[in-house]
This record gives C-alpha cells, sequence and structure tokens, in this order.
C-alpha cells in the first residue's frame, strides 16, 4: 500500500479544508471498506467450491466405479480382485482366473471386451468429468502360453502352437483409444499401462479391452488334435482402472 | 477463528479550520500517513481471511494437493532371492525393507491413496530350466492403517501373479525369457471410513519352493491425496 498524496500549495492566510486531507485519504480509506479483499486476493483466487471437503461417491453408475470428486481434480477406480489360488504344475489357471478360449467362446480378431459376467467390476469406470485433462492408468494380470498340437501321417509330428502370437491391453475413452500395452508375448505379467486425453465437462466411460492373436485366423483352420491347449486361452487374474480429471 | 481481529487505530483526525488561520500546523497529516504506513502489513493480515487458508475448511497444508509422501527405493541395486508358498516381505536394499514405517497420518472419507510399486527380476538366477511349469510368483501391496481397532496390514489393489514365460506343458519347446523384467503396479484406494496410515510393504510368494524369486531394483511409493 503505496503512500502517496498531492501536494497543496497555499500562501499565507489561506484554508485548509479538510477535503484537501479527504481527498487524499479517500484512495487509502476505500482498500479498508471491503476492496482490501480484492486487493491481496484475486477475487477468483478462491470461491465456494475450494473450500468443499472431498466427496467420496460409490457405484453411482452401476459399475462399482469408486469416486473421490475434490475441489481441483477427481478420482475413480474399480477393480477385479479374486481369490487367488495355488496351481499345479504345468497347469495355467486358478479355478477364479478369467480364461476365455477363442474356439468356444467366438473372440473377434480385434479389440475384446471382458465378459462382464465374470469380469463384473475393474474393466470399467463411469464418472461425471471436468474440462480438463484425464490421466490414469490400468494395473492388470495377464497372460498368454504357448500351445502344442500333433498331427497324424506319415511320419506323425508335433509343433508348438502360437508361439510368437501377441496380446495386447488397450484402453478407450467414450470409444476413443487413449492407451494401449504394445505387443506382449508369452508369459504372465503385471502390466501397468498409463494413458491420456484431454476430456470435456461430460459423463465418461473408460473400458479396458484385450486383443488376442490366433496364428489360425490365418488360415481359419486351428490344429484340431491338441496335447496342450493353452495356446487357444487367454488369461485374465486381476485388474485395476483408475482416472485422474484434473480441471481446467 | 479463535483471535480477536487487529484493531486499526488510524483514524484520521484534523483540527477543524478557522478562518484566516492556518490549521495544519500539528502536523496531523503526516501523523496520519505515517501511522497507516505502519499499520499495513497489520491491515494486509486481518484483511485477508485468514480462514480461508485455514486447514478448517479445505484441509490445505503446506503442500495442498498431497497430504502425505513416502517413498524408499533399493538405491545400492543388490538383489535377493524370494521363495516360499506363503507370503513374506520383502526385505532386502539399500535403504532398508520395503515394509517402511511412519508417523501416523490421518486421512478422511474421500481422501487418494495413490500407491505404485515397480522391480525388477534378473531371470538368470532363477533356474527356470529345472523349474519348467513352476515359475509363478506373486507379488502383493499392503498398507498399515488404523481404523478405530489398531493398526492393521492391509491389502491394496490386488495379488498380482507373474511368471518368467516359460509354457505350460511337461514337454515340448520353452520360453524361459533370460535376461531383466521390470514389472510396475499402481493401486489407487478411496476410503469410505476415517482412520490414520502408518506404513506401506511388499510381500512375494512363489507358487514352489524349488523356483526362486530374484528380486533386484525396486521401488515404492505412497501418496495420500486430499485437494
Amino acid at each position: 500500500m503505496a503512500r502517496s498524496w498531492t501536494k497543496e500549495c497555499f500562501k499565507d492566510g489561506d484554508q485548509f479544508k479538510a477535503d484537501h486531507f479527504n481527498r487524499d485519504a479517500d484512495g487509502i480509506a476505500q482498500q479498508f471498506n471491503g476492496q482490501l479483499d480484492q486487493n491481496n486476493m484475486p477475487l477468483n483466487g478462491c470461491h465456494s467450491e475450494q473450500l468443499k471437503v472431498p466427496q467420496r461417491v460409490s457405484n453411482a453408475f452401476g459399475v462399482n466405479t469408486v469416486s473421490s470428486y475434490m475441489p481441483t481434480q477427481s478420482y475413480h477406480y474399480a477393480q477385479w480382485r479374486i481369490t487367488n489360488t495355488n496351481t499345479t504344475d504345468y497347469n495355467v489357471d486358478p479355478a477364479s482366473i478369467y480364461a476365455t478360449n477363442w474356439e468356444e467362446d467366438n473372440w473377434d480378431p480385434f479389440w475384446n471386451l471382458f465378459d462382464y459376467s465374470v469380469v463384473t467390476q475393474g474393466s470399467r469406470i463411469r464418472f461425471e468429468s471436468k474440462e480438463g485433462m484425464i490421466i490414469g492408468g490400468v494395473t492388470i494380470n495377464v497372460e498368454q502360453r504357448t500351445g502344442r498340437a500333433r498331427g497324424g501321417g506319415d511320419p506323425g509330428w508335433t509343433k508348438n502352437t502360437s508361439a510368437y502370437d501377441a496380446m495386447e491391453i488397450g484402453i478407450f475413452c467414450n470409444g476413443v483409444l487413449i492407451g494401449r500395452s504394445g505387443k506382449i508375448y508369452t508369459g504372465a505379467y503385471c502390466l501397468d499401462i498409463p494413458f491420456s486425453t484431454p476430456i470435456g465437462t461430460q459423463y465418461t466411460e473408460i473400458v479396458v479391452k484385450w486383443f488376442r492373436d490366433q496364428e489360425s485366423f490365418i488360415d481359419g483352420d486351428p490344429w484340431h488334435t491338441l496335447e496342450v491347449d493353452h495356446g487357444l486361452y487367454f488369461y485374465m487374474s486381476g485388474m485395476l482402472l483408475w482416472a485422474r480429471n484434473q480441471y481446467r | 477463528m479463535g483471535e480477536e481481529p487487529v484493531q486499526m487505530s488510524n483514524n484520521l483526525i484534523y483540527t477543524n479550520g478557522q478562518a484566516g488561520q492556518p490549521s495544519n500546523a500539528n502536523n496531523e497529516t503526516d501523523n496520519f500517513f505515517n501511522q497507516l504506513a505502519t499499520d499495513s502489513g497489520q491491515i494486509d493480515q486481518s484483511n485477508t481471511r485468514t480462514e480461508w487458508v485455514s486447514t478448517r475448511h479445505i484441509d490445505w497444508q503446506d503442500k495442498p494437493l498431497i497430504k502425505m509422501y513416502a517413498h524408499r527405493d533399493n538405491s545400492n541395486h543388490s538383489s535377493n532371492n524370494y521363495n516360499g508358498t506363503t507370503y513374506q516381505t520383502v526385505t532386502h536394499g539399500g535403504s532398508g525393507s520395503t515394509e517402511l514405517t511412519f508417523t501416523a497420518v490421518p486421512f478422511r472419507v474421500g481422501d487418494v491413496f495413490r500407491y505404485h510399486f515397480n522391480f525388477r527380476t534378473n531371470p538368470s538366477n532363477n533356474d527356470l530350466g529345472a523349474n519348467k511349469g513352476r515359475d509363478y510368483f506373486w507379488v502383493k501391496a499392503q498398507i498399515q492403517i488404523d481404523t478405530g481397532g489398531g493398526a492393521t496390514w492391509t491389502d491394496l489393489g490386488f495379488d498380482t501373479r507373474n511368471s518368467f514365460g516359460t509354457h505350460r506343458a511337461a514337454a515340448g519347446s520353452d520360453y524361459p525369457c533370460a535376461g531383466y523384467r521390470m514389472y510396475g503396479m499402481t493401486f489407487i484406494h478411496i476410503p469410505g471410513y476415517t482412520g490414520t496410515v502408518t506404513g506401506m510393504r511388499v510381500q512375494v510368494r512363489t507358487e514352489h519352493n524349488s523356483m526362486n524369486l530374484n528380486m533386484e531394483n525396486w521401488n515404492q511409493q505412497l501418496k495420500v491425496v486430499g485437494a
């Protein structure tokens, strides 16, 4: 607050009125009378929305999303957590693992949704977004294996299958692909895949999809005599999908 | 706010003017403005609504967005073998165990726990050739929270299940992918209850006692986000 006033020039005998003082003091006095707040803190520097405590919301849109709406951002997550059990040697799947076989379950050779009747939560989150950015990730346990096929004839033969097939995880925001794992090959992995996207003030759904190559897609003829059918499967044993909406 | 507001004392005082007489002989104006300048610091303080930046309403603290941040990594990049079919804590590392405890930090309904752990494995020490089909290992994260019944280690996220890439058959080809692998996990938790958090840690187990999980570098962090 600067101290300033206007110099008054007068000659001996002039009257010096109170107005002369008041006019100079007026600019400063105004700041006492309410405008000091404005000068010290911009009008938009703080408003009632920022005074709220985080609001936790659970399952607002039917897919078990847990959300926290905060003054400057919101967080959302859902997870699929199963009771994993030991497997026997050479076996792949604990009882409650999500396992899908392309021959039996009729995959598309493209992006596939998880079967929501099995993976009841964790592969989708739904929330109210505000204009800004979405930054998030999916931590997911995925697995694929090679198989082994046997053919007759003279001589008979055996062959490893699906050794070079790849799987992939993609994240879609309102139908648009916003993140992907890249190709992943044989093994069981815990992937931590980040994603980000601009977003408007709208209802938002983020969905995880998967993609699994099948060498038999090439000629449409699967190995009919399988010693090990693991090559036909895609497995998932846990998933946590989360997103942070940073408001503009 | 528990404190009386600072009272301003710099009223503008002046002597009524009289016809034909100077009225500023007593320096009222200078006194006024001098006092005003002296008080300006107090004025700023008392007029800025301190409750806006107090912890009572918005829980802003020194770091307004992150209420707590704890981090530890394996600073000397040492490795250790873990095996056993029951969970055990990852204890090796140049900075100490993954089990890091700290002064209790209170959390509220709606606060966000944001946890991340990543690590590397070195399969060359994992005797994969002798354990084909037995190379699954499990990693899970826990936080120590007290919601009224005492501090309890509680699972965060889900138990992750990993392997090194061999196939699952007694016969046939084998793909024990040699080389370093890095695994990561990020978990979010938004409690519907209040309490305090006092620690974090990582536990691992293998599905077969004969298989070693060789864990090398690791990096663990936990944030509590509150505004």
